[in-house]
């Protein structure tokens, strides 16, 4: 099996070694390598946001700017092969032992793909006192390669990984039994990447956890994204009608008060704001709007809140006095004083968008 | 919003337990479009702007402009709050204001073309068929995510998953506000 390469471009893996090796400081040119067991390929997958990090940090010396996981492990890596195919010492140090013992690990139980990150190369550049014991774990993983992992071989290497929670590089592992070209190689980390996003999207949509695939998937996504740019819509137009009921008593109304978390109508927190979060009070505040919003096109909004109480302005105002703030009773009188005639007018054409409002009002006028 | 109530409780739960990460780099839009400083933010910042908005259109102007503008300065809000570390919050925050008339001038215009491009498209479906129907809703998805047109598709997931709670707080918050003031208008002396 071939290893992995950097499926950036064509080049054989001899004249993208050389570029490599040069960058490399110690300069060792490889000629040849053998080409790289299929046990010697190994990467593994990192969260989205520590691939991002290794990109980073990888693109240092190399060209590996934004070409995705692959390319900067591969870059790296390429370092070190050359040097442990051919024999020599290994000039990346323990990384390149740890990774060598890892991908026999990979060999032996290569059934599951483990995701793995150590951050071998950079870190052995650094290094430059340990060759000798690099030189010994080099040797003692060619002996290795040929047969199977030695349990002692995947402590060293679990040690160095567990040492090493911040990598530089993304490592993905080659499967067993799955091509491990670089193309397939980038085109798997590529489609898992896509579906942890998918199984992420599947917590965040609701009702995805039934449907399998991404099709269908996109499509449920795709729905639920226009269904909530129209409420966007839907209730822009409500607040653009209600708001001639604004007044100057709004700014009062509104000023360095947060809104929310003491008015919060139980019913239209539909995205499961957790309940302790509600007042009582105002869950019969959200039983008041409860009814309005039966019938709104969101017609996916489902209440779950109390059933709605009897609707009354002293409900209202006992649930003003509830939430403890003086402000919004004092303002509320001076806007119903002031602006009522004129909320009312405008109000109920809206309201009547909503068919099941009439029967509040007889209700509110009370 | 059909949420069950599975998906309430894992909310409520991955609230509750916010540390949990189960996916570190995807778990904070979640988390950070739910808290309640994220929504007093916006909440505060979307107040402010619709009073702009009353302010800058005094009298019973007609409601379509009127809730447009809402629309434009509540996404706007939404896309501040984001604090510009998503595309389109970005996109939002660049070109908001052309994009609404642009589009809906276009869209008057475009009908007229639509019978040309018609014909044209007729003899496309055969070979377009199959292979890119993830692309193409993919292309979908991208139309509708702000300034994320062409993306590649796990980027494109990323934004659309923050878009989608961010949404989600932004329909949340101008409930509750369109709420509280049209209970204030309602209510009797």
């Amino acid at each position: 099996m071939q290893c992995l390469r950097a499926p950036l471009s064509d080049l054989s893996v001899l004249e993208r070694q050389r570029p490599r090796v040069e960058w490399q400081q110690q300069g060792e040119e490889q000629s040849d390598y053998q080409p790289y067991d299929a046990d010697y390929c190994m990467q593994s997958l990192l969260p989205v946001e520590t691939a991002f990090r290794a990109l980073h940090s990888c693109g240092g010396g190399v060209e590996n700017e934004n070409h995705g996981n692959v390319h900067g492990s591969n870059d790296c890596f390429s370092n070190a092969w050359p040097d442990i195919a051919s024999g020599m010492h290994c000039p990346v140090v323990g990384a390149a032992a740890s990774v060598e013992e890892t991908s026999v690990n990979a060999s032996s139980s290569s059934s599951s793909s483990r995701k793995r990150k150590s951050e071998n190369t950079r870190r052995s550049k650094e290094n430059s006192g340990s060759d000798g014991k690099d030189d010994i774990n080099c040797k003692r993983l060619k002996e290795e390669t040929g047969g199977g992992a030695t349990p002692e071989a995947e402590q060293p290497t679990s040690k160095e990984n567990d040492k090493a929670p911040k990598s530089d590089y993304i490592h993905v592992r080659a499967r067993r039994g799955q091509a491990t070209d670089s193309h397939s190689l980038a085109e798997r980390v590529r489609r898992e990447r896509i579906s942890q996003r998918m199984k992420y999207l599947q917590d965040l949509v609701p009702g995805c956890s039934k449907i399998t695939g991404k099709a269908g998937m996109l499509d449920e996504i795709i729905n639920y994204v226009q269904s909530l740019q129209r409420q966007v819509e839907f209730l822009s137009m409500k607040l653009a009608a209600v708001n001639p009921i604004m007044d100057i008593n709004i700014d009062s109304f509104f000023g360095g008060r947060e809104i929310n978390p003491t008015c919060k109508p139980g019913s239209i927190s539909m995205i499961g704001m957790s309940s302790e979060l509600l007042d009582q009070a105002y869950l019969q505040l959200g039983s008041l709007q409860h009814d309005m919003f039966m019938d709104s096109p969101a017609l996916l909004l489902r209440p779950d809140v109390n059933p709605p109480a009897a609707v009354s302005d002293t409900s209202l105002g006992s649930c003003l006095n509830v939430s403890g703030s003086s402000v919004w009773n004092t303002n509320l009188q001076n806007v119903y004083g002031v602006e009522f005639q004129l909320g009312r007018g405008t109000a109920l054409p809206f309201q009547s968008l909503q068919g099941n409002l009439l029967p509040n009002n007889p209700k509110m006028e009370m | 919003m059909a949420i069950s109530d599975a998906e309430g409780e894992t909310a409520a739960a991955k609230e509750g337990g916010g540390e949990r990460k189960r996916k570190r780099g995807a778990e904070k839009p979640l988390a950070k479009w739910r808290t309640q400083g994220e929504h007093k933010t916006y909440s505060s910042k979307l107040v402010e702007a619709l009073r702009r908005v009353r302010r800058s259109s005094p009298g019973p102007s007609t409601d379509h402009s009127r809730s447009h503008a809402v629309r434009a300065a509540a996404d706007r809000a939404l896309a501040l709050a984001a604090r510009g570390q998503t595309r389109w919050s970005r996109a939002i925050l660049s070109c908001r204001t052309l994009k609404l008339r642009v589009r809906a001038r276009a869209r008057a215009g475009r009908p007229k073309s639509l019978g040309g491009v018609a014909t044209a498209f007729a003899s496309r479906p055969a070979e377009k068929t199959k292979p890119p129907a993830l692309e193409r809703k993919a292309r979908v998805l991208g139309r509708l995510v702000p300034g994320c047109r062409k993306l590649p598709l796990a980027t494109l997931l990323e934004e659309a998953s923050d878009y989608i709670a961010a949404l989600e707080m932004q329909v949340r918050a101008m409930s509750t506000i369109a709420n509280i003031l049209s209970a204030a208008g309602l209510q009797p002396m």
